[in-house]
């Protein structure tokens, strides 16, 4: 493995045996089983997610509907194309989808689906879903990745021979990082709220206690306190029983059991689907024995940065989480450093907010309430997102003109809490920097 | 393992994807009440639910129709006599029809909702020129047939207000508009085809939560988990108890008191400027919104918010909303005069009863719906 050699090259020399070893691990040929799994449940699962998009009437309530588009910082120019339009990236979506499971055009189609993904997720802050930012994440990583080595309609037209092994390193990167969205979703719920209070699960439980079977349960206390402890004991640990052969199989099971549940009690779509297909990554998979007469071509060496770029990725998937500590006040209350941190199902959090657009000149004011401007759902997810409030208040600026200030109201609960003012009332809005600098017009929660 | 197994696998997680969507309707209702008839939970929706249909919605609904139908009755007679004192009893029977009907406005849910009868009963402001230039001036024979075909915005109680009440001329020019003016026998029909028109709706309305109409109440009880959307009727009756708070806060109240208009004072913009009713009408919303919360005299969500122990600081949530639902009404109470007129006179008091109601909009909308856990259920995308 030239690229993990010239990584490991200094490393080495200071302790030579362990990292050798390591080296020789993880550049051992291992079968490609896990990587063809992974592909063909990661495209049809992402061909049914396009489906299902299209089928619930999503490409018109969240890309057409909307007179105003929660963009992200640096991607203000990210904008949804006209209805038509949509419904042809979605439609390219589902058959790249099956693109993918099939092996056709691979390393095009992955490109060309994780752009066009990426795309979708980059136009409404309001759809941000900790599992469509771990498609796209993992959509990277497998463009980088020969997935179309085996049982690929590209072996069969003859545009990528076939495989039977790809470096170790290459299957553990991606058990990697399927394995960080569980231990960070985890090391989130280390909070107070979730293990000596447990919120928010005590409140989506009592909600839920018309669920056939296991509702009657929901209403007694210990219940929600015991499925805290073991939701973060399940999250924390799952990456480790999945690796080791001898937990793998019931660990796979714990993975079903856990997700159905949270997919029969919360209302979270596709999410418990792709991790129980992507936990598929963690099984040893041995493909059959090609048949005699098929080609098994020598696998051709991976180019060198590779594995530095893929490691970099990684880095960046465990520092993002960890991001939040630089900033004052708690996550769960400021949301600075909470996206892209796989902080999943962490907090109940509801907000009312109105806003006050002041001409300077003449003094007037006018009270704005985002209902005649937002869908519901673009209200609900800005009311308790500080970043969204800001971004909302500088486009009415922009859309009264004038010398104008635009302040916010914003009362905010979370866990049950009562509501309390989230930014500062006297603060002018338009002065706000959406970047990633602490937002010192953010009031910190004492509680 | 060998290939068969992980198709195998793959074949059981499609499977499961494809059977895993929005399940069907009736599944759903049926597993709804069979579960709730077997929950050992300390609270029963359903019973609440029950109570809030049997004690409000429907005799709320009769109500409405009973108003309707006096009105009908005082705009006949009046019609066919105008004097005095018949207008006084049909401008009495109108502003009864009117609270009767914003004492529904909690329960435009569902099918409700979706019948648009709320919209052609009373839909604001009244379209004045379409009513004096193609109605009353035009030929077309006015009955209940061609009402139905023509705008809701022409039709209904903001329609008959316009007719019944004159803010300026007083009841002498109302009287000499339905007696001596030009057009005066048309608007005499026109009167009581509205009023015949606005009974239809009433009766419509009743008939989809009766028995033995569509029976909605029925759905409505057992719709405790509704199109894969838990709690599916308590979320909406919350979602319309806010969302009507909403409107007397930012339009019936804030429009007004130009909070939508650089703070200039607009008392043209109240929702009913001809009958001087605005404030009698914000009052008997709220009434019908408090009493939706607490499920009148039975059990309703503020029942619901103490069993699942929903705290405000050290006192229960639901005396919190309770006390600021009286806080509010005290506020409204308190302003002298018709709206249009508090506006300008004694515009503190409306601020107070606005920021009351802003009040009690916040506690509603962030404090009650985090508790209830609706957030995961409010919308139809996905939560994570």
């Amino acid at each position: 493995m030239t690229g993990i050699s010239a990584l490991g090259r200094r490393a080495a020399r200071a302790d030579g045996g362990r990292t050798a070893a390591l080296r020789t691990a993880l550049s051992r040929p291992v079968d490609i089983g896990p990587l063809i799994v992974l592909r063909v449940a990661f495209g049809l699962l992402m061909c049914a997610g396009a489906v299902r998009f299209m089928a619930l009437g999503w490409i018109r309530d969240l890309y057409v509907a909307p007179r105003f588009h929660f963009t992200y910082y640096g991607f203000g120019w990210v904008r949804p194309l006209p209805e038509g339009g949509m419904w042809l990236v979605f439609i390219a979506l589902a058959g790249l989808g099956l693109c993918i499971a099939a092996g056709l055009a691979y390393r095009a189609g992955m490109v060309t689906f994780f752009l066009l993904f990426t795309y979708v997720e980059l136009l409404d802050q309001t759809t941000y879903l900790n599992h469509y930012y771990f498609i796209s994440v993992l959509s990277l990583w497998l463009i980088f990745l020969p997935l179309n080595g085996r049982y690929a309609l590209d072996n069969r037209v003859g545009l990528t021979p076939t495989r039977a092994t790809v470096p170790a390193w290459m299957v553990w990167g991606v058990r990697a990082q399927v394995g960080l969205v569980y231990f960070f979703a985890g090391l989130a719920k280390l909070n107070d709220d979730w293990l000596f209070a447990a919120q928010p699960l005590g409140i989506w439980l009592h909600a839920r206690t018309t669920t056939p079977l296991i509702g009657g349960f929901f209403d007694y206390a210990w219940v929600a306190y015991a499925m805290s402890w073991a939701g973060a004991a399940f999250d924390l640990t799952i990456p480790f029983w999945l690796s080791w052969r001898r937990t793998k199989l019931p660990a796979y099971g714990a993975v079903i059991v856990f997700h159905t549940l949270t997919g029969v009690l919360f209302h979270i779509g596709l999410f418990p689907w792709i991790m129980i297909a992507c936990t598929l990554v963690f099984f040893d998979w041995r493909l059959p024995e090609a048949s005699a007469g098929s080609e098994i071509s020598l696998p051709r060496p991976p180019a060198a940065w590779l594995p530095v770029a893929l490691l970099i990725l990684l880095a960046l998937q465990i520092a993002l989480p960890l991001r939040h500590w630089l900033y004052p006040g708690d996550v769960n209350w400021t949301e600075e450093g909470g996206r892209w941190a796989w902080r999943v199902m962490i907090v109940e959090k509801t907000g009312q907010v109105m806003f006050f657009v002041r001409d300077k000149t003449t003094g007037g004011e006018s009270v704005v309430f985002p209902r005649d401007y937002l869908t519901d759902l673009q209200e609900k997810q800005m009311s308790f997102q500080p970043d969204m409030i800001a971004q909302f208040a500088q486009f009415l600026g922009r859309d009264y003109g004038g010398d104008v200030e635009v302040r916010a109201r914003a009362y905010v609960s979370w866990n049950g809490r009562p509501s309390r003012l989230l930014i500062d009332p006297d603060y002018d809005l338009l002065q706000a920097s959406l970047g990633p600098r602490p937002k010192t017009w953010v009031l910190r929660e004492e509680h | 393992m060998k290939t068969p197994v992980w198709f195998v696998l793959l074949v059981v997680l499609f499977a499961s994807v494809a059977c895993g969507g929005t399940p069907p309707r009736a599944d759903v209702a049926a597993t709804a009440v069979d579960a709730g008839s077997v929950v050992p939970s300390g609270f029963d929706r359903l019973v609440m639910l029950e109570n809030v249909t049997e004690q409000l919605i429907l005799p709320g609904h009769e109500a409405l129709l009973q108003a309707l139908q006096e009105l009908e009755t005082a705009a006949v007679a009046f019609a066919g006599a105008p004097d005095q004192a018949r207008l006084d009893a049909v401008q009495d029977a109108w502003l009864a029809a009117n609270l009767a009907r914003v004492a529904l406005l909690p329960y435009r849910l569902g099918p409700v909702d979706d019948s648009l009868l709320h919209n052609r009963l009373d839909n604001r402001p009244p379209r004045t020129a379409f009513i004096d230039g193609e109605i009353l001036a035009g030929d077309a024979p006015i009955d209940v047939a061609y009402l139905d075909s023509i705008g809701s915005s022409s039709v209904g109680l903001g329609a008959m207000e316009y007719l019944l009440f004159d803010p300026e001329g007083g009841d002498a020019a109302v009287l000499e508009t339905f007696t001596g003016a030009e057009h005066a026998d048309r608007r005499r029909e026109l009167l009581v085809a509205l009023a015949q028109a606005a009974t239809t709706k009433a009766e419509a309305l009743l008939r989809i939560w009766s028995a033995d109409g569509d029976n909605y109440a029925q759905g409505f009880i057992a719709a405790d988990m509704d199109e894969g959307e838990y709690q599916g009727s308590m979320n909406m009756l919350a979602n319309q108890i806010i969302a009507d708070v909403e409107d007397i806060v930012n339009s019936r109240l804030g429009k007004p008191l130009g909070k939508r208009t650089n703070g200039e004072i607009r008392p043209d913009l109240v929702e009913a400027p001809y009958s001087g009713a605005s404030l009698p009408r914000i009052i008997a919303t709220l009434e019908a919104e408090r009493a939706a919360f607490a499920g009148g005299e039975g059990p309703g969500l503020d029942d619901y918010l103490d069993f699942i122990g929903a705290m405000s600081g050290e006192e229960p949530l639901s005396q919190v909303i309770l006390r600021q639902f009286d806080a509010a009404l005290a506020a409204l109470r308190a302003i002298d005069g018709p709206l249009e007129t508090a506006v300008q006179a004694n515009p503190a008091q409306v601020e107070s009863a606005y920021q009351e109601t802003l009040s009690l909009l916040t506690l509603l909308k962030a404090d009650m719906v985090n508790q209830l856990g609706l957030t995961l259920t409010f919308n139809d995308n996905d939560g994570d």
